[in-house]
């Protein structure tokens, strides 16, 4: 396993475009995470519906980043397609790494692109969280687990939209109008269906983040939140599975 | 013993079959050449030994080892196509991922370097190599791990002539250290020399396989002649309407190179029929039997 991370991490060590976008994520967090804290001291509408005081600050930071997460996943997607057209993941293989191997070194780079978006956020937090008028709690933290299952999520979608579609302008034109715009209408034609149209493959893990005001509506609809979680966990595991079944049989 | 044994492989592409039925066997320790025009299989048969594809039927075995094929591989050399490398990485750290992926250690980057003559440009960016370059920095990664095979798929594909010497007297080096080398090429004078076995593929389908001498014998059905005269544009014509007589190609110096069937077309019979439409020869030269009328009397 760490053979294997490590070989990614010498793919990517002096990949700039990767890197770039890594320092944009952190920049981007720290940057409208205290953005949205300065105008919420100056409208109260605003610190209601995202509190920068704890505990509150856990949820209104993970929430944040979950949009965010778009940054890595488009770092990741770069990095994948880009060894389709140079023919590198091909090679990999025909050096002696086996197919499983190969795939699993890419899951084990989003599960360290989900640890390190958990950890930001956990610093973002820590930072940027108003201790002033409400003490450091670790109360409301778990919201940034349920943002590492939401990274380990939308990203291994965009693991698995690259090494179906091999090239990054379609992956990312597709993985964004999944995200933006098919699994909404999706979630509005299912939920004739009940409480059961939560529960698309991105909405599951995103549900566990949104704020207060939307969680009215999904109480609503009976579900609770250990049913996300395990809906959530479920589609991890579809996902990557997916991941090795596309890439045992892909022709490199 | 064999390092390589395919049964009966089988490749499809939607409508196209590129590979039907090949079952060749590689022993150790040999010079296995594979030949065959474009668009024959030659580079699809070597990706499925590579896992690089995956055949529709039919199976490989590699050094008759029960390990897993992957583990197999690393004791492999392999230049398929072109050389793959990430762009953006110097000579050597590429070389180090290709050492971290077989397994040995990052020790072995520089002797390989060193061993292709890139030990000058070995912090220089991959994408800044010329195409000879490249090739040699994909043979000196084929070349990390001591490899038992070396399977090399047109490796002087592109190159400028000082290149191909290059990669020849480096394919010459490997050869001497006794790996068996699996060299894909449809360079038919290099193979000839070069190889102790060879396969011959057409549209996927295997002609004729063996030792190289053995193979010759079995189709001693050809022989060529080099035939120049004053215009070789009509020489070429002429010589292509003849009964039994097909022309492979007319050189950039007019000499036009023909393979006909022994005992139904002579050097006298081409002369007088030359002579008879208004051309005169300065030249005529039997060739004789060899791999290339070999070649294209199985291929045509």
């Amino acid at each position: 396993m760490i053979h294997l991370i490590y070989i990614e991490i010498l793919k990517l060590r002096r990949n700039i475009p990767f890197l770039i976008l890594l320092a944009l994520f952190a920049v981007s967090a720290f940057g409208i995470c205290h953005l949205v804290k300065g105008m919420g001291e100056e409208q109260s509408q605003i610190q209601h519906i995202l509190p920068f005081t704890f505990p509150g600050a856990w949820h209104s930071v993970s929430f944040i980043m979950s949009f965010l997460l778009a940054i890595p996943a488009l770092a990741l997607i770069m990095h994948t397609c880009a060894e389709y057209t140079y023919r590198t993941n091909r090679q990999n293989v025909i050096n002696g790494l086996s197919r499983d191997q190969y795939v699993t070194g890419k899951a084990l780079l989003v599960v360290l692109l989900s640890l390190l978006s958990s950890l930001l956020a956990f610093a973002v937090t820590a930072l940027v969280g108003d201790d002033v008028t409400t003490p450091f709690s670790f109360a409301g933290i778990k919201y940034i687990v349920y943002l590492f299952l939401h990274a380990m999520m939308f990203l291994g979608a965009a693991l698995l939209l690259s090494l179906l579609l091999r090239r990054s302008a379609i992956t990312i034109a597709i993985l964004a109008i999944y995200a933006l715009l098919a699994e909404n209408v999706l979630e509005r034609f299912t939920r004739d269906l009940g409480s059961w149209g939560h529960l698309l493959p991105l909405a599951s893990s995103e549900h566990l983040l949104e704020l207060p005001a939307y969680r009215i509506v999904r109480a609503d609809a009976g579900l609770s939140e250990q049913v996300f979680i395990i809906a959530a966990i479920a589609y991890v595991v579809v996902c990557y599975a997916a991941c090795y079944w596309k890439y045992r049989r892909q022709n490199l | 013993m064999n390092v390589l044994t395919t049964n009966g492989i089988t490749k499809r592409y939607a409508s196209v079959t590129a590979l039907k039925g090949v079952s060749i066997a590689v022993p150790a320790g040999s010079v296995y050449g594979i030949l065959g025009p474009n668009g024959s299989g030659k580079t699809t048969l070597l990706g499925i030994v590579t896992d690089a594809l995956k055949a529709t039927t039919g199976s490989y075995r590699l050094f008759d080892e029960t390990r897993k094929p992957h583990e197999v591989r690393r004791k492999m050399g392999v230049l398929l196509e072109t050389p793959n490398f990430y762009p953006y990485l110097s000579a050597r750290h590429n070389l180090e991922i290709v050492a971290r992926v077989k397994r040995v250690s990052t020790k072995s980057v520089r002797e390989a370097l060193e061993q292709v003559g890139l030990s000058d440009r070995q912090h220089d960016k991959f994408k800044t190599f010329s195409l000879g370059m490249k090739q040699r920095l994909a043979i000196a990664a084929a070349l990390l791990n001591d490899p038992r095979v070396v399977i090399l798929d047109e490796p002087t594909n592109g190159l400028d002539p000082e290149g191909i010497s290059e990669i020849r007297q480096i394919i010459k080096q490997i050869a001497a250290r006794g790996c068996t080398v699996i060299l894909a090429s449809h360079l038919l004078d290099e193979v000839e020399k070069v190889c102790t076995h060879v396969a011959i593929l057409r549209k996927g389908v295997l002609l004729a396989e063996g030792e190289m001498k053995e193979v010759l014998a079995r189709h001693d059905e050809a022989t060529t002649m080099e035939v120049a005269g004053d215009d070789a544009e009509k020489l070429a014509r002429v010589l292509g309407e003849m009964e039994g007589v097909a022309v492979i190609e007319v050189t950039a110096e007019g000499v036009a190179i023909i393979a006909c069937r022994p005992g139904e077309v002579t050097a006298k019979e081409v002369n007088r029929y030359c002579f008879g439409r208004g051309i005169v020869l300065e030249r005529l030269v039997t060739k004789g039997h060899n791999l290339e009328s070999t070649f294209l009397e199985l291929t045509k």
